[in-house]
């Protein structure tokens, strides 16, 4: 490939519009020509393109998935697990805020982390012949319950799929969902889990669902 | 096209310390403009709403590998941030789109964006005149590649221009801009 050639290439490679021969090309000539300056100003003005739009605000569940997945991400560094995890988690950050105040630990975040750290919860399968799984995550400083779930089984025509926290056996509604095409979601659930003993999922009439349960739940996880 | 000093503070804690509140910092800075970007090239804003989550979540993972010396934070996130779109778009468009949308889709891309409305952002403005003072097709061209995602092959089909001839209008266009925008943004303020 000649520099002139290189030289009709370089804007198209900085836009990301050149093909991927193209850019096999234009780096292999680049890596034993210095005659081409512009390609760097070039990627400069495309970096600028971006700001020539006006900024729109994204709805706030983004942000929260987001944040759900970040949680999510750092287990098992920082995320606690129910039962006595959960408890020697509470336990672990009131020691190290302790150490902090009284031996004047630098580290003093350590501990205001674990305070505030998510809880998160495990759902298993509970009809036979179902593969339905999920992680519900409750984010304290956010108070945000996000709930993931995989191996859906398929709806009947009209159907949705609704969270249920359930509380002495009573069920409350706790969100409506529909994945196109997919048998997992990501799902935001309505209700501070730890206020809860149960988190269940069944299959009911859409688009709305319903005000109490008319299917038996095929995935749920205990909320102790 | 500066920055906060606090954002490199902030990747560095997101780098260094895996530190959410840092991460959520950044979102809330860039969230919007990442928002904006990302509609602006897929168009449906649940499909946005989603590559914009996915590129954040690429930020909170991968920014042990940003460099300064090759650019702002703003500028390395938005890349991220652009480069999810445009694979979002080629994956919609390779599920979805027909032959005969490439026509809508041309349509839209000539945005509102860069067409006249007062900006009130001094950086938003400048290069936003810069690109309105390109010729039509210069622009055009530019927008399609950089917002649109297509390949110069794929310019040729959609405008119907020789591919020759699309290199050539990024190539005039790129270096108009280039000369448009070698100044630093405060230079354009005068004196009451």
């Amino acid at each position: 490939m000649s520099c002139a050639d290189v030289d009709d290439l370089l804007a198209g490679l900085a836009l990301g519009s050149a093909s991927t021969d193209e850019r096999r090309e234009v780096e292999a000539h680049l890596a034993s020509c210095r005659q081409h300056p512009q390609l760097g100003d070039f990627e400069r003005i495309a970096d600028m393109l971006p700001m020539s739009l006006d900024p729109v605000a994204p709805r706030e569940q983004v942000k929260r998935k987001l944040m759900a997945r970040v949680y999510q991400d750092l287990e098992p560094e920082l995320v606690r697990q129910p039962l006595w995890r959960r408890t020697w988690g509470w336990a672990t950050a009131a020691v190290l805020a302790v150490l902090a105040l009284g031996l004047g630990v630098r580290d003093y975040a350590v501990s205001s982390r674990l305070a505030s750290a998510p809880v998160q919860w495990q759902l298993q399968p509970v009809q036979a012949g179902t593969r339905a799984n999920g992680t519900l995550v409750w984010l304290p400083s956010q108070r945000t319950a996000t709930l993931t779930l995989r191996g859906l089984p398929a709806l009947a025509p009209n159907q949705v799929y609704e969270v249920w926290l359930i509380k002495d056996g009573q069920p409350a509604p706790a969100g409506v969902f529909q994945p196109a095409g997919s048998d997992s979601a990501a799902v935001l659930v309505q209700g501070d889990p730890l206020r809860f003993d149960t988190v269940a999922v069944t299959a009911e009439p859409g688009p709305q669902g319903s005000q109490a349960p008319t299917t038996q739940p095929f995935v749920a996880g205990a909320l102790h | 096209m500066s920055e906060l000093p606090a954002d490199a503070a902030l990747l560095g804690a997101v780098a260094d310390r895996r530190d959410p509140d840092a991460l959520a910092k950044l979102y809330d800075a860039y969230g919007g403009i990442a928002y904006g970007l990302t509609m602006r090239i897929v168009g449906d804003p649940g499909a946005a709403e989603e590559s914009v989550q996915e590129a954040f979540f690429n930020v909170w993972r991968n920014a042990p590998s940003y460099r300064q010396d090759r650019g702002s934070v703003r500028t390395w996130i938005l890349s991220v941030v652009h480069n999810q779109a445009i694979d979002k778009l080629r994956r919609l468009r390779s599920k979805q789109w027909r032959d005969q949308e490439l026509d809508a889709a041309a349509d839209r891309l000539e945005g509102p964006d860069v067409s006249g409305e007062v900006l009130a952002d001094l950086e938003r403005q400048r290069i936003s005149e810069a690109l309105r003072t390109l010729p039509a097709d210069q622009r055009k061209a530019i927008e399609l590649a950089y917002f649109g995602g297509y390949t110069h092959s794929e310019i040729a089909d959609l405008l119907r221009i020789p591919l020759g001839t699309v290199k050539g209008r990024l190539r005039l266009g790129m270096d108009k801009l280039r000369s448009l925008l070698a100044e630093p943004a405060g230079l354009e303020w005068s004196a009451e």
